[in-house]
């Protein structure tokens, strides 16, 4: 980590530092949330109070039905990093199981279960999710269990491949030699060398799984309301986008901040992890 | 076309001869109107419709016995029966139809013909949602080809809106025979207007029956497209892709009304919104609690900050443009009254989350209303679970039969979004307030009320029996607080400025045949 950090200031990379800055900005707002402003606040409905413009006492001004933007875009912040923290987890989680299982074992029961992960990859990632929660029924839960399965294919692809090739490695053989056990080979042998491509892969996925719970719920299958989500509040208040754009701003410029941020940090990481471009700078 | 028209015009002055010269341009314009609303036409079966979409289209293509004399619904005017009488036993009816009137596939309307069709609503196989407006009738005598006589159970004072009502359009045996059930599809009536088309989620085209026995339609064709997305209606407008665009979002209202090249029409409306309340459990089985919801909710402020002014707080269950209304004392906002009621209700406070269903985007507004209401409720303790809905699913759900409670799948939830248009007292009454009707989603039960509807039932003096549908007003008003009032919906039109003729019934059905550009 103070690698990493040592490396964004020595290379100048404004933008990583500054992406770095926001993310950071965010999980503390998200975690501080009830400290900052009240549950209350985010939701209760002030109708003779709708639509204002920001001011002291509403710093982004009000939504459609009175409640004050800021308290709903800070829980939002909330809602969403918690959606996408536990999505990619469980994504990571099974992902990186069923990769480096298949991987290591190989044979026709792995082969069989990555042509599975290929199915899966052949649908759309979205209309994949909408069918979970079709299942699973809409809410946090629902969402977040959505977004982190359909993730699954994608993680279980990609982390398949290095174990492939680490398994073939001296220092794994080597350890095989010795009599060690496949719980230990694949737990404390080849996993640990693809912790870095975890930390970037998971980072990544953030920025995606961020928008594609927003995407979900902009469609009405996020969390119920009164439970402040960005995409949600986007989607009820896009009819006041020509008269108070303040109302679809406050939750998109938000949203943009934080997917821009996971991203850009997400580039920088793997840059950082990647040889090869570290000794080419 | 023109050359001709020219030319007959010029015969005619020649010859100095009175030309209808309105009727003659009339004709010759051949003008189009396109309409966008919100959703498809689901059948052209008149008997089986219970959406205004098709309602639109199968008011014009078919024609009843009679019709209402303008949009104000006060009094009846002949349609294919030319007048009709009340035997003084008060049971027998009896129509005189009018001669020569042909169906559009060439086939004589006559005295079977009505028959036919009162005989196919009344019959549990149709499955029509309107059948039991039609339980009393008796018997449809054929007295001669012109004659029609109806014999009722009991004196039926409604038979006359019943009959005016689209449900009642005259089919015709031949069009249904040889169509069958595709005669959803292929509407053959007597109406001003023919069917041409019906492409699924595209278009439905009419267009003006030559041998209409009436004033012919000004307008030659009228197009009815479905546009499900409000802020994409007032678009087609404004780009002039449309004529008339119905349910305009508040929001862009404004626009419309600073754009010249758009007309915005702003018309009262019978559909009131509420949500139903079920009263077959807990919390809303207590009148305290449902009063107390009422007092809870800023009708004002919903009116004025989510619909933008387009709309009313309601001062009864019975808006304007309803028959046998009556104006009442409106609910006030008065959160402290509320808490009061639900105090007495449960002093320790209720601990169970209520669930609230909705609609999104069926009436105007739905959506972000139930979430202003389920705010005000949690401000007077009510815990409310939030579930929004898709509309065909919503319907299934809400009138599918079930064990216990209020008898429907409405039970699973406390409180549910509906509202309706429906202009007439008793058929607006009967379906919510009588117990046991399949429509009574919440398990309302009153035996004053009950018996006041039966007594209306036969009750042949019309001022009386309006007294009684007041009544029953008052009762579901003040004193059960029967449901959660939630406000009257207007009619937001974006019109083109060269359309003439508009007229909207307060059911937000239009009269096509005098609308013209």
């Amino acid at each position: 980590m103070t690698g990493f950090l040592l490396r964004l200031w020595t290379t100048r990379n404004l933008a990583a530092m500054l992406a770095l800055v926001v993310v950071l900005a965010f999980v503390a707002t998200a975690i501080a949330a009830p400290l900052v402003t009240s549950w209350e606040s985010a939701t209760r409905v002030m109708l003779r109070q709708a639509l204002q413009s920001p001011s002291i006492a509403h710093p982004l001004g009000t939504d459609e039905l009175g409640r004050d933007l800021l308290a709903r875009v800070i829980w939002g912040a909330r809602v969403s990093l918690l959606v996408a923290i536990i999505a990619v987890s469980i994504s990571l989680a099974l992902g990186v199981a069923i990769g480096a299982l298949c991987g290591y074992f190989g044979g026709r029961v792995a082969e069989l279960t990555m042509r599975v992960m290929d199915f899966m990859l052949a649908f759309p990632r979205i209309l994949l999710a909408i069918i979970f929660i079709t299942v699973l029924g809409p809410g946090m839960v629902g969402l977040t269990l959505a977004i982190g399965i359909s993730t699954v294919p994608i993680d279980a692809r990609l982390f398949r491949a290095p174990v492939l090739s680490l398994r073939q490695r001296e220092f794994v053989l080597a350890a095989r030699a010795l009599g060690a056990s496949h719980t230990r080979l694949i737990g404390l042998e080849i996993l640990p060398n693809t912790a870095s491509l975890m930390i970037v892969q998971g980072t990544i996925s953030l920025a995606e799984a961020i928008l594609i719970a927003s995407g979900l719920s902009f469609l009405g299958l996020g969390p119920e309301p009164p439970t402040p989500e960005w995409g949600a509040m986007i989607a009820a208040s896009r009819a006041h986008l020509v008269s108070d754009p303040h109302v679809v701003l406050a939750p998109g410029i938000a949203l943009f901040l934080v997917i821009l941020a996971f991203n850009v940090l997400g580039d920088a990481l793997r840059d950082y992890v990647d040889p090869r471009v570290r000794s080419a700078s | 076309m023109f050359r001709r028209n020219v030319l007959k015009g010029t015969a005619a002055v020649a010859a100095g001869l009175a030309v209808d010269a309105g009727k003659l341009a009339a004709q010759s314009r051949g003008a189009t109107i396109r309409w966008v609303e919100g959703a498809d036409v689901d059948t052209l079966d008149p008997q089986i419709q219970r959406s205004r979409p098709s309602q639109i289209i199968t008011e014009h293509v078919f024609s009843q016995l009679l019709r209402w004399k303008d949009t104000s619904l006060d009094g009846f005017a002949p349609d294919l029966a030319e007048s009709w009488q009340l035997a003084d036993d008060n049971l027998r009816w009896t129509f005189k139809l009018r001669q020569g009137v042909r169906f559009h596939d060439g086939s004589p309307m006559n005295a079977e013909a009505v028959k036919f069709t009162l005989d196919r609503i009344r019959d549990p196989q149709t499955g029509s949602p309107n059948r039991s407006q039609y339980a009393a009738i008796k018997e449809v005598i054929v007295q001669d080809p012109h004659t029609v006589v109806l014999v009722t159970e009991a004196p039926m004072p409604m038979l006359l809106e019943v009959l005016a009502a689209s449900n009642a359009a005259i089919l015709s045996p031949e069009g249904v025979r040889r169509h069958g059930r595709a005669m959803s599809r292929n509407p053959v009536g007597t109406g001003p207007f023919r069917f041409r088309e019906w492409i699924p989620n595209e278009r439905v085209v009419i267009e003006r029956n030559p041998d209409y026995y009436g004033p012919a339609p000004a307008m030659e064709t009228f197009i009815y497209r479905p546009v499900p997305e409000g802020g994409a209606r007032a678009i087609e407008v404004e780009a002039g892709n449309a004529d008339i665009a119905t349910g305009i979002p508040p929001e862009v209202a404004d626009r419309l009304r600073a754009n010249p090249r758009v007309k915005l029409e702003v018309l009262p409306s019978s559909f009131q919104i509420w949500f139903e309340l079920n009263h077959a459990r807990p919390p809303f089985n207590d009148v305290r609690v449902r009063k107390a919801v009422n007092y809870a909710v800023d009708r004002e402020a919903i009116v004025t900050n989510i619909l933008g002014g387009y709309g009313s707080v309601p001062d009864g269950p019975f808006p304007e443009g309803t028959q046998g209304r009556i104006p009442l004392k409106p609910f006030t906002y008065d959160p402290d009254l509320a808490k009061r009621l639900m105090k007495e209700a449960f002093p320790d406070g209720y601990r169970e989350k209520i669930v609230l269903w909705t609609s999104n985007g069926r009436y105007l507004k739905d959506r972000a209303v139930a979430e202003a209401v389920q705010g005000y409720l949690q401000d007077i303790g009510l815990e409310a679970e939030f579930r929004v809905w898709e509309w065909a699913a919503y319907q299934r759900q809400l009138y599918r039969p079930a064990q216990g409670g209020t008898g429907r799948g409405s039970n699973e939830a406390n409180m549910w979004f509906l509202g309706t248009s429906i202009p007439t007292a008793h058929w607006r009454l009967q379906r919510k307030v009588v117990a046991g009707d399949p429509s009574n989603l919440m398990g309302y039960a009153n035996p004053r009320v009950n018996a006041l509807m039966e007594a209306a039932a036969t009750n042949m003096n019309y001022d009386e029996r309006m007294k009684q549908y007041q009544e029953i007003q008052r009762i579901m008003w003040d004193e059960d607080a029967a449901w959660l009032y939630l406000y009257n919906q207007s009619q937001i039109l974006g019109v083109n400025p060269a359309v003439r003729g508009l007229e909207m019934f307060a059911y937000e059905v239009p009269i096509l045949t005098s609308l013209t550009k």
